[in-house]
């Protein structure tokens, strides 16, 4: 005859399993709002970093990297945050938390994933937790940074980037600096101990505009200029540069070199030459969103994503088209909502 | 047939099926295949009845899953359709019917949480944490401790020091 008993130890041991079980399925505002004030063996539960771990792991069903949304794009004083995702487009299932003063006040947003976020205060870069308010402050790259702050015309732009395969945290920066060289260097800060900045890609022209989109650990941004719109791309496992992915050309996506600049022109048929209207990830691939209008006609919306085929060849193939009656979009109000689950919204 | 034997010493007689929803009981039946009775000394009868209609609810239903697959492919193709109708609306039925079930006062849920962690049932453990997740998630930390009974710990310092490292929390 088998026996279960169980000794008095080995119960404590299991509530405090279970406790953790529960906890596990809080949300986290309400772990550090409440719950972390409950008693001693909860704040430390709630504080242990393989729990967090966990509860990130296990709260981000959806596997797509989680995006804080800033309520200013130029600067950060407060992060919109919702635990989820779906509840995006819900203002009631929003919460807005303020960022620090030093962060924000004069920070410049640089990304944010996971729903961690990276700001730049003249040149310190800083990644910053909104919920648990930790934050990692970034060494100065000084062998860029001459003279930051002395008005000369340094420009500088960062992405917060997770790069699945090393499970890493990575800071990517474009820097500009003209006293020294006349275009961009790309530059890498892998969080963790013993971290430095590492120069990866000497001599690049074009700089991102807009947080970049992470489809299996290459980052894809768009670069929008008066004459052309492209995409440009980083792979982090090969740290690799790429800005012959695209250009929009009558509607469509064409590769970079067909011809460079044409925005100018008014195709034959009286369409606008189409501009990008930004890119985001969909059915887990890169999608870009063009716009085109016709002056006396109307506008459509056309939706594409990118195949990676064999030898790294690269495929766009339009996914849907929506025609706009009037010219209800132009280049200034158009702007590419957020993603989340598969649905695109425009805002 | 099983006996299971509640820790106030009520008998349950289950199906090996049933009682085999416990990951424990799985092992100990494997180890030893002559076992008829098996005393629980940490799940009194009333908690014990409750997991048993949990299992019994959980293997009828597959049950009914793995019989209307197997008409599936005994019948051909022409008939398909009324299987699969069959296995979706019991998948939504078991949820329908999960969520009446775990709508039970704390102290039962709490009863259960540690009877499916103990047994090892991991279905009704996540059914269980769940809603007690449900339960903490809308509510002070003052209305957490009534409800889940623990004595608050902190010195006032450290409950202050905790507030000033989350200040937005306690907006």
């Amino acid at each position: 005859m088998a026996n279960l008993l169980q000794t008095a130890e080995q119960t404590e041991q299991l509530s405090n399993d279970v406790i953790e079980e529960i906890l596990i399925c809080v949300p986290a505002t309400s772990l550090l709002r409440s719950c972390q004030l409950v008693c001693k063996s909860w704040a430390a539960k709630i504080q242990e970093p393989q729990f967090k771990n966990e509860h990130f792991r296990r709260n981000n069903t959806t596997n797509e990297p989680l995006r804080l949304l800033v309520v200013k794009e130029d600067q950060v004083n407060s992060v919109v945050f919702c635990e989820n995702p779906e509840g995006v487009v819900d203002p009631e299932q929003r919460r807005e938390i303020w960022m620090p003063r030093d962060l924000g006040r004069d920070g410049k947003f640089g990304g944010s994933c996971n729903g961690l976020l990276c700001t730049e205060v003249r040149g310190e870069i800083t990644v910053f937790n909104p919920i648990t308010r930790e934050r990692v402050s970034l060494p100065r790259p000084t062998d860029l940074f001459t003279g930051f702050g002395s008005g000369i015309n340094e420009r500088m732009y960062t992405d917060l980037v997770f790069h699945s395969a090393t499970g890493e945290y990575k800071v990517v920066l474009w820097y500009y600096n003209p006293l020294t060289m006349d275009s961009f260097t790309i530059n890498v800060y892998t969080l963790g101990p013993n971290s430095s900045w590492r120069k990866v890609i000497n001599s690049v022209v074009s700089q991102p505009y807009n947080a970049g989109v992470n489809v299996e650990d290459t980052i894809y941004w768009p670069y929008l200029t008066e004459d052309y719109d492209t995409i440009i791309s980083f792979d982090l496992s090969k740290e690799k540069y790429d800005n012959h992915l695209t250009v929009v050309k009558d509607g469509l996506l064409l590769s970079f070199d067909e011809k460079k600049y044409w925005r100018s022109a008014i195709s034959q048929s009286g369409w606008e030459h189409g501009k990008l209207l930004g890119i985001t990830k969909w059915k887990g691939r890169l999608c870009a969103i063009t716009f085109q209008r016709h002056p006396e006609q109307h506008s459509n919306l056309k939706l594409w994503t990118l195949e990676l085929i064999n030898l790294g060849e690269r495929v766009w193939h339009m996914e849907q088209e929506i025609q706009l009656s009037g010219l209800m979009i132009n280049g200034e109000v158009a702007k590419l909502g957020f993603q989340f689950h598969h649905r695109i919204q425009l805002k | 047939m099983i006996t299971l034997t509640s820790s106030d010493g009520v008998q349950f007689d289950v199906r090996e099926a049933v009682a085999k929803e416990s990951q424990i009981i799985r092992d100990m039946i494997q180890d030893d295949c002559v076992i008829t009775n098996i005393p629980l000394a940490n799940v009194n009868h009333k908690i014990l009845s409750i997991v048993l209609e949990y299992c019994q609810m959980h293997v009828d239903k597959t049950e009914m899953e793995v019989n209307a697959s197997k008409h599936q492919t005994t019948t051909g193709e022409g008939s398909s359709s009324v299987p699969v109708a069959l296995k979706v609306s019991s998948n939504k039925n078991l949820n329908d019917w999960d969520k009446e079930f775990i709508n039970v006062d704390l102290d039962t849920l709490y009863d259960l949480i540690l009877a499916a962690n103990y047994l090892n049932i991991s279905g009704l453990l996540n059914l269980t944490t769940q809603a007690a997740a449900d339960i903490i998630k809308g509510k002070t930390t003052e209305e957490i401790r009534a409800t889940f009974n623990i004595k608050n710990d902190f010195t006032p310092e450290e409950e202050a020091a905790i507030r000033k490292e989350n200040p937005w929390a306690f907006e």
